[in-house]
């Protein structure tokens, strides 16, 4: 596929191919499946018209994930101006002492296998500040690794790793507050 | 074990393989200590959940939509390649400017000319045409009364430069297929 070129046809199978995990990372990041959609849309248009900037060593997923990314983080600060507070208290507390977690038995599996525990989760990741939604999905979702991630958020390697262990915390401590106890027994 | 030291251990085992002693310490701790293990058991339920998500999609009318979207490859206009416009756009500049500058006696007199021209009204063109003329010059001449007095030895070449740039826009505009220009917004 020449590409550099602008080819409209082989972008069309590239669009096809990638269009599930943007927007998938999409949705996650930006919360709603219209900004989603719009944000994804964004995104390969920018790829189109970048295409002659595009390294012929890079990858081209990691390169068109890299420009989604920025998209959707875009788009999420904006739509999330209002809800600093919540970002705010969901960083707050992360690394402290261990908050009080009620018994749900030995086994998480018992608790993913809970339809209603597992949607809620989902739906938490994108209630997240956008960065720690963005390192959640591409690590846990997309299974990208530490450089891959580091080059798409142009952060070092450490800022990664943090973002990652502070976003577990978050979406954990999130889960806490949203269940009632009695539901993660 | 530390709590503080277990709790880290619990997050290091998403992103990587424990040492054998590392595991063996944290299950010890786990053992004994309820609220340690109530938050790995928690945690990972949470990541097995995100784990979990499923691929969504998108509209299934998504590519169309960027398709549709995407700017006109620059193939030029009526055939004439792209390269070939810009230059002529370039081109179109420069010879507009020398014209200009050439011919600027005959435009100034020329444009000494337009007020006789627009109270002969029927003479050289049209009643219904120089009634329009006569109006939007009529109107000109209304909102000049609160402007300073325009010197139009000046202003015919800066006008015809500011023309001449216009056409050039156009050009351009046909080179990229009517599509607006823009900068890219994304670095490599």
């Amino acid at each position: 596929m020449d590409l550099s070129e602008g080819s409209r046809p082989a972008f069309a199978s590239l669009i096809e191919r990638h269009k599930g995990s943007i927007f998938s990372m999409a949705l996650r990041v930006v919360g709603n499946r219209e900004d989603a959609e719009e944000a994804a849309q964004d995104a390969f248009v920018r790829a189109f018209r970048a295409l002659s900037k595009f390294r012929r060593d890079a990858k081209f997923g990691t390169w068109l994930y890299r420009i989604a990314m920025n998209v959707c983080l875009t788009k999420a600060r904006q739509s999330r101006l209002d809800v600093t507070s919540i970002d705010a208290s969901a960083e707050d507390d992360v690394d402290s002492a261990p908050l009080q977690i009620p018994d749900h038995g030995d086994n998480p599996d018992r608790l993913v296998e809970r339809s209603e525990f597992k949607d809620r989760v989902q739906n938490m990741i994108a209630s997240l500040p956008p960065k720690y939604s963005a390192v959640l999905t591409m690590y846990h979702m997309q299974d990208l690794s530490y450089e891959e991630m580091s080059e798409t958020l142009d952060l070092p390697i450490g800022t990664v790793k943090a973002h990652l262990f502070r976003a577990r915390g978050a979406l954990k401590k999130l889960a806490i507050t949203a269940f009632e106890p009695q539901e993660l027994r | 074990m530390e709590c503080h030291t277990s709790l880290t251990l619990i997050q290091e085992s998403f992103e990587r393989i424990l040492s054998s002693i590392e595991q063996r310490e944290l299950d010890d701790h786990l053992l004994t200590c309820k609220n340690c293990r109530a938050e790995a058991v928690l945690l990972t339920g949470v990541v097995n959940a995100v784990k979990e998500t499923p691929l969504e999609m998108p509209s299934h009318d998504f590519t169309l939509h960027v398709m549709d979207r995407l700017p006109v490859p620059v193939s030029g206009f009526l055939g004439i390649p792209g390269d070939v416009m810009r230059v002529a756009a370039a081109a179109a500049i420069v010879v507009a400017t020398f014209l200009t500058w050439l011919y600027q006696d005959s435009l100034i007199q020329i444009s000494k000319r337009i007020p006789e021209t627009a109270s002969i009204g029927t003479d050289s063109v049209s009643p219904y045409f120089a009634q329009i003329f006569g109006s939007i010059y009529g109107s000109w001449q209304y909102m000049a009364t609160f402007l300073p007095p325009i010197d139009m030895d000046v202003a015919i070449p800066v006008l015809s430069v500011l023309i001449a740039i216009g056409v050039a826009q156009v050009v351009l505009r046909m080179a990229h297929g009517f599509e607006p220009v823009e900068l890219d917004e994304v670095t490599s």
